[in-house]
């Protein structure tokens, strides 16, 4: 019995308060990959927290047999932001929170509007290449495991980040500049 | 131009997201009044299959104990109350027929 499972039982058994020592040590998994999906802060959070919140009331059903408990906790994550991404409109959404970004130093600011596109063709994305590729390259979870959270062949999960990172490198290539000495001068800036 | 380079650096960027810091805090509040609400995170049927293993020994027992109890009975009834040979009501006796005349043939 690992140490997840050994918390679960304490939780099953009474111990609401042992539900910290999974929500600390999963918080920042089930956060990144909802924040890869849906860009508005205060929705990232809203949903993290009914990630954590839907696993709790739900952990009697919770088979170890199945798959491991981050396994799980992602499964719930990735369910509740496709029903949160299919609901809200991505236009509305998108343009405020570029207004409202948290303001960059000056190191990554030649970088922001990279990294705008790229978030851009992000959200473009159909949801299941979007899920896959989060999955896969920014929480950098086991192709295995982003099969079983999808509920698709693992042939499946690989096709679509393998789509997912062309459309996304398009976006790069629409971004090179004419100049590609101004380019090498910028990165070097951010590396400094 | 590496053009790999600004996709890692945005990556690195993506992965380098954390809560903050009153996250976790935020969650158990959350989940406290969940468990108010709703009472114990066991549901009731998962209560009912771990009864239910619990019970077979005393089942089985108990069917036991009736068996016994029965063939108890049955051992007192044969040993203390032994079936009469002849009937005893209103004082009739039934008479033993000698075999010749049980002759049922017809002639």
């Amino acid at each position: 019995m690992n140490d997840d499972e050994q918390i679960i039982a304490r939780v099953l058994s009474g111990d609401a308060d042992a539900y910290r020592c999974l929500v600390e040590k999963h918080e920042r998994s089930v956060f990144g990959f909802v924040k890869g999906l849906v860009r508005n802060e205060s929705d990232v959070e809203d949903l993290a927290q009914e990630v954590f919140v839907a696993a709790f009331t739900h952990l009697a059903s919770f088979d170890v047999r199945r798959a491991k408990f981050s396994t799980w906790l992602l499964t719930i994550a990735h369910n509740r932001c496709c029903n949160h991404l299919k609901r809200r409109s991505l236009a509305t959404t998108e343009m405020g929170d570029m207004a409202s970004g948290v303001p960059q130093p000056d190191t990554v600011a030649s970088n922001r509007e990279t990294w705008s596109r790229l978030d851009d063709a992000l959200d473009r994305l159909p949801i299941e290449q979007r899920t896959a590729f989060v999955l896969a390259e920014v929480q950098e979870v086991p192709l295995a495991e982003i099969a079983v959270i999808e509920g698709i062949p693992l042939g499946t999960v690989k096709s679509r980040i393998s789509r997912a990172k062309e459309r996304l490198r398009e976006t790069l290539k629409d971004l090179e500049p004419a100049d590609p000495a101004q380019t090498g001068s910028q990165l070097s800036r951010s590396h400094s | 131009m590496n053009q790999n380079e600004p996709f890692e650096m945005w990556l690195a960027a993506k992965r380098a997201a954390s809560p903050p810091e009153a996250f976790a805090q935020q969650v158990m509040s959350a989940v406290e009044q969940v468990s108010k609400s709703r009472g114990s995170v066991v549901k009731p049927v998962e209560r009912r299959r771990a009864f239910l293993p619990r019970c077979v020994p005393y089942v089985i027992a108990s069917a036991a104990a009736v068996v016994c109890a029965v063939r108890a009975y049955s051992l007192i009834h044969v040993l203390i109350e032994p079936t009469p040979e002849y009937s005893v009501v209103a004082g009739e006796t039934i008479e033993e027929v000698p075999n010749d005349d049980r002759d049922v043939s017809r002639s």
